[in-house]
């Protein structure tokens, strides 16, 4: 067990990562929600938004967790080397490439007459995760990119401290208002 | 216990499918025990977006509705019924609370009718003797269920009978309003990037695949959907369901029934796709300033597809209608068919969401049929939606409520008073808490019908007014409204009372 624990990186290396996934997602969906708050404001009363941004938490919170196994299960299956070892630097590089694309993706959806019939060729997909792949790979093998992902994933970590802990409060307020009917 | 022999059990089984089948021929729940004399049962069908002008039944160019036309041989027809508001919201708050806008607030899309105001609906109004049922495909209705749910016995989910559905809301019913509203009114909505970056994603890739797999040949155009709600369905399978659920219903009991179509996207099934290519042009309107300036070509390409969904819907009711008279329903309960607002096609807008309240978008279709009624009856003076709901009461035996504002409707338990003022209005840019600033609010009244434009930019935020003859210009072409017109004054005195009342009532937030 604790052979199969060690191939998993160490938290100190988990939470930098985790906290630029969250950043991204959270904010993803919290400018959306910005954009929507002024037509809510106009017919629903404090609690209901406060109860809105709580479900919003909490979906948040476990779309970074499921986007976190990514780099976990990477680290976990290829050699310590390659990504273990870097988990901070490659794991960023994962993340805020792997988010953009799906970002991308995401906007091709804005067209209401394709949905949901998008037209979705195989090609641009396979270019995008092998250019994911050559940039998880040299965020290993420069330096200078390496350290700049590390100093950015050190700083947002914060995030992770800030934005858990709300997410779990949120959570709680999820069930409490589920089970209150 | 006797042991079950291979005889017996053969004997069971063909007993039980001989039973099954007879089942299918006997009549419903809602006509056996209606027999035993408990209070008649009450169905209203309302099909969301169906204009009274697009309709054979009201005199439509195109036959659209023969089937309408055969349930009127037995129903009482009102020939001037509009909706109080021009969109689900208003009109659906209007129609369950018997309450103009302007009083239930439920005035912007997606909005709510005001906290205090909740317990004043039908299902309360029709009282617990009756099973209550709600469904509706448009999940603006579901909103206001959640508002009634001590009130309602069953809610249907609004994916209830679909073939593709993605709707979550429903999944978690102890917080069964906003989950609609956060995770698929919010987080899943199409034809927007989904707000959920990895779920939301992995949710469109998964309803392409989904929509992909699924038969949809007999829909040329594609399947039928709710909107931008991830429910994609068979008109069919929607009207099947619809059966089988009043099949199951036990008298007395009162179902609430919201059919998405013949709301947009117009998503005719094969048979009624080119049904109506007939190079039909209605007569051009002149674009109006506050309209979305639409090309009239365009329009009618719409008006046509339109027409052509109208008639799927239409064809689906003869089947209902033919289900209902085979169960004896129609002999033991009320039924009601009706919608929340109509669409419009002139003057530069296409669809109902604009502050242009002409007769297309707010006249829409009423009939109501009485247990047993063999003969037709017409009313032909104005009504409106919030009168449905102090009728219903009234034919259910119970009292009509205090806080009702409609009237009971001719020949249901009213009078025909020619004089009665019915208003509708559209106010979706102002807030539901505060007094009427930027507003159409139109009074139809006798023969006449005047439009009063609050608090547009295009008008320099001034008052500005329209009238017209209906009985005898009732394409409203030719505006009468001058202020030497005894008439347009009457009326413009009566409206603006009419708002600074309501408004005042608001005097204090604002």
């Amino acid at each position: 067990m604790s052979i199969l624990l060690r191939r998993f990186p160490r938290r100190a290396q988990v939470i930098p990562v985790f906290g630029v996934i969250a950043i991204v997602i959270y904010t993803w969906t919290l400018m959306r929600f910005f954009w929507k708050l002024p037509s809510w404001l106009y017919f629903l009363n404090g609690g209901e938004i406060v109860a809105s941004v709580a479900y919003l938490l909490v979906i948040n919170f476990l779309e970074s967790l499921a986007f976190l196994c990514g780099p976990l299960l990477l680290a976990f299956v290829l050699p310590e080397k390659w990504f273990r070892d870097v988990f901070v630097a490659r794991g960023t590089g994962l993340a805020l490439a792997g988010l953009g694309c799906m970002m991308l993706l995401a906007e091709q959806f804005n067209n209401f007459n394709d949905y949901p019939t998008l037209s979705l060729p195989l090609w641009p997909v396979a270019l995008a995760l092998a250019g994911i792949a050559v940039l998880v790979y040299l965020c290993g093998r420069i330096a200078l990119l390496r350290r700049v992902l590390e100093a950015v994933a050190d700083r947002v970590s914060i995030f992770a401290y800030v934005l858990t802990p709300l997410s779990l409060l949120s959570l709680a307020l999820v069930v409490v208002r589920s089970a209150l009917g | 216990m006797p042991a079950l022999t291979r005889r017996d059990f053969l004997k069971l089984g063909s007993a039980l499918s001989g039973a099954a089948a007879l089942a299918h021929l006997a009549p419903g729940e809602l006509s056996a025990r209606a027999e035993s004399g408990a209070a008649p049962s009450i169905l209203v069908f309302v099909f969301d977006a169906m204009s009274a002008r697009n309709l054979s039944l009201y005199g439509y160019h195109r036959q659209t509705t023969p089937n309408f036309i055969r349930f009127a041989q037995r129903a009482t027809v009102f020939n001037q019924h509009y909706s109080a508001a021009n969109f689900t919201t208003p009109g659906t708050a209007s129609l369950l609370t018997g309450l103009y806008p302007w009083t239930h607030r439920a005035i912007n899309q997606s909005g709510l009718i005001a906290r205090t105001l909740a317990g004043q609906n039908i299902f309360r109004a029709l009282g617990g003797k009756y099973y209550r049922l709600a469904f509706s495909q448009n999940m603006w209705a579901n909103y206001f269920f959640g508002q009634f749910r001590g009130e309602i016995e069953e809610t249907l989910s609004p994916a209830a009978f679909s073939l593709v559905e993605h709707i979550i809301g429903d999944k978690l019913p102890g917080d069964f309003g906003l989950t609609h509203r956060v995770l698929d009114e919010f987080l899943l909505q199409g034809g927007q990037a989904p707000p959920a970056l990895v779920f939301g994603l992995a949710e469109r890739l998964l309803l392409r695949r989904a929509y992909a797999r699924t038969a949809s040949q007999d829909y040329e155009r594609g399947l039928p959907h709710t909107g931008y709600y991830p429910i994609f369905f068979r008109l069919s399978d929607i009207f099947d369901g619809m059966m089988a659920t009043v099949d199951r219903l036990v008298a007395p009991s009162f179902a609430y029934l919201h059919d998405w179509a013949p709301h947009a996207p117009y998503r005719p099934s094969m048979r009624f796709d080119q049904h109506f290519a007939d190079g039909w042009r209605p007569k051009t309107k002149p674009d109006h300033i506050l309209g979305d300036h639409s090309l009239p070509q365009h329009m009618n390409v719409r008006r046509q597809n339109y027409d052509e969904y109208v008639a799927n819907v239409d064809y689906e009711f003869g089947r209902l209608l033919d289900f209902l008279s085979a169960k004896g329903i129609l002999d033991t309960s009320y039924v009601v068919v009706t919608s929340d607002h109509g669409e419009m096609f002139e003057r530069g807008v296409e669809g109902h969401s604009t502050p242009l309240l002409y007769e297309p978008v707010v006249r829409v279709p009423l009939l109501i049929s009485a247990p047993g009624q063999q003969t037709r009856r017409d009313v032909n003076i104005p009504t409106s939606s919030i009168d449905l709901l102090p009728t219903l009461a009234h034919l259910a035996g119970r009292e009509v409520p205090a806080w009702c504002e409609g009237q009971l409707l001719p020949g249901l338990g009213g009078a025909e008073e020619a004089r009665q003022s019915v208003y509708m209005m559209d106010a979706q840019t102002d807030p539901a808490y505060l007094p009427l600033r930027r507003a159409t609010v139109a009074l139809r009244k006798e023969n006449y019908k005047l439009i009063y434009y609050m608090g547009f930019e295009q008008y320099g935020r001034q008052d500005h007014f329209e009238l017209y003859d209906i009985a005898s210009d009732p394409e409203e072409l030719k505006d009468l409204y001058s202020v030497s017109s005894p008439t347009a004054q009457d009326l413009r005195r009566e409206v603006l009372e009419r708002v600074q009342a309501e408004n005042a009532k608001f005097a204090q937030a604002g």
